[in-house]
């Protein structure tokens, strides 16, 4: 039985103090997932407590079943709440490959080594959401709890991945420190 | 000068040549055989996920393919710029309030409701008491509906044929009603044998 699981045993059989624990354990990952999803402080930190509290709400009503898998069942809750979010928020915006991709002069700069953290960093918020969703959450998530979260298989997951780095790469450069 | 420089150009040709036929048999590789298989792999050896059995022919296949390479550089530039934000300063007061807050309406619930809906209406004040019909309408109603529901009851009862037999509530398939007749049956010639039994004895005493 692994810390988590005490943890959530404790918490549903009464003692509410514990998931403070809980909280400050994945507080900052969950909350770097969610601010790289909706790019908006605000709403990132209004969602963070929304997904806690609704996890709180859960274990105290015995809804909780996820036994050894708090932590992918917490960032279920999450990307839910991002979803939510979007949906309140009509922000879903499909971009197609002339979005994702920028122009010829950025490429190309990007060939010359002018590339930072921070480009790449924009570029992966960028991406298709599924594709970017999974360099985001395998930042905190092994990929078989990453399956556990999206609900697919790890080969979806693992192709995904791979897809979103291809574009990544795309846009360094296809020589780029190669 | 010309004749070096040609030299140079073909040397060049020729390793690019080259170059190039590596990354087409490694692309081959990849497209025929085992192109999502390797960059699977190499995508969990970048997140230390590859079992360490596999790992040792993985970086045999890593040395010489520029696929699985760009996966692992361009992976740890996405892990390296993707940095932990610092969650603000939340929300395990809020959380703990806002549980204390939901508790609570829930004991305020409870205690507002201690009989179900049907009961306060027929015996209980409450909300909408002035509404309601006079207390001895209601208490008369309510027997009329008992009285109901009871008649309704007595009326399967003795419809499905009382208590026992193959139509009663318990109730016995035709195949078990023939096997206990049966039985009844071979009891009753039992009986009638000890009886003889005992007459035989009898002349004897």
């Amino acid at each position: 039985m692994d810390k988590d699981a005490i943890l959530t045993d404790i918490v549903q059989n009464g003692g509410k103090e514990n998931f403070g624990l809980l909280v400050n354990k994945y507080k900052d990952q969950l909350y770097s997932f969610i601010y790289y999803s909706v790019k908006d402080e605000d709403a990132a930190g209004d969602i963070l407590q929304d997904s806690f509290l609704k996890a709180f709400e859960h274990l105290s009503e015995y809804k909780y079943r996820e036994e050894g898998k708090f932590k992918a069942w917490l960032f279920t809750i999450a990307r839910n709440k991002i979803t939510d979010h979007f949906r309140s928020v009509s922000k879903i915006v499909q971009l197609d490959e002339e979005d994702v991709f920028p122009s010829k002069d950025n490429t190309a700069s990007a060939a010359l080594g002018n590339i930072s953290l921070k480009e790449i960093n924009d570029f992966i918020l960028r991406l298709p959401r599924e594709q970017g969703e999974v360099i985001l959450l395998r930042q905190y998530l092994s990929f078989k709890e990453i399956a556990a979260v999206l609900g697919c298989p790890l080969g979806t997951v693992l192709a995904r991945m791979s897809r979103g780095l291809k574009k990544l790469h795309q846009f360094m450069g296809e020589d780029y420190a190669l | 000068m010309h004749s070096e420089n040609n030299r140079e150009n073909k040397s060049e040709n020729k390793e690019t040549f080259a170059e190039g036929r590596r990354r087409e048999d490694c692309a081959q590789d990849h497209n025929q055989n085992h192109s999502q298989t390797f960059e699977q792999k190499a995508l969990l050896y970048a997140y230390g996920e590859l079992p360490a059995e596999e790992e040792k022919n993985f970086l045999l296949h890593l040395n010489g393919c520029k696929i699985c390479q760009r996966v692992l550089f361009v992976s740890s530039a996405a892990r390296a710029s993707l940095s932990e934000v610092k969650a603000p300063a939340v929300c395990l007061d809020k959380i703990l309030l806002r549980s204390a807050q939901i508790d609570a309406a829930k004991d305020a619930a409870a205690q507002k409701r201690p009989f179900a809906a049907w009961l306060r209406w027929a015996f209980k004040g409450g909300a909408g008491a002035d509404l309601r019909p006079a207390p001895a309408v209601r208490l008369t109603s309510f027997a009329a509906v008992l009285a109901a529901a009871m008649l309704i009851f007595a009326g399967v009862f003795f419809y499905k044929g009382g208590y026992g037999g193959t139509k009663g509530i318990y109730a016995v398939s035709v195949s078990q009603q023939d096997f206990l007749n049966s039985m009844y049956n071979n009891l009753d010639s039992i009986e009638t044998e000890v009886e003889g039994l005992e007459t035989y004895i009898s002349q004897f005493q």
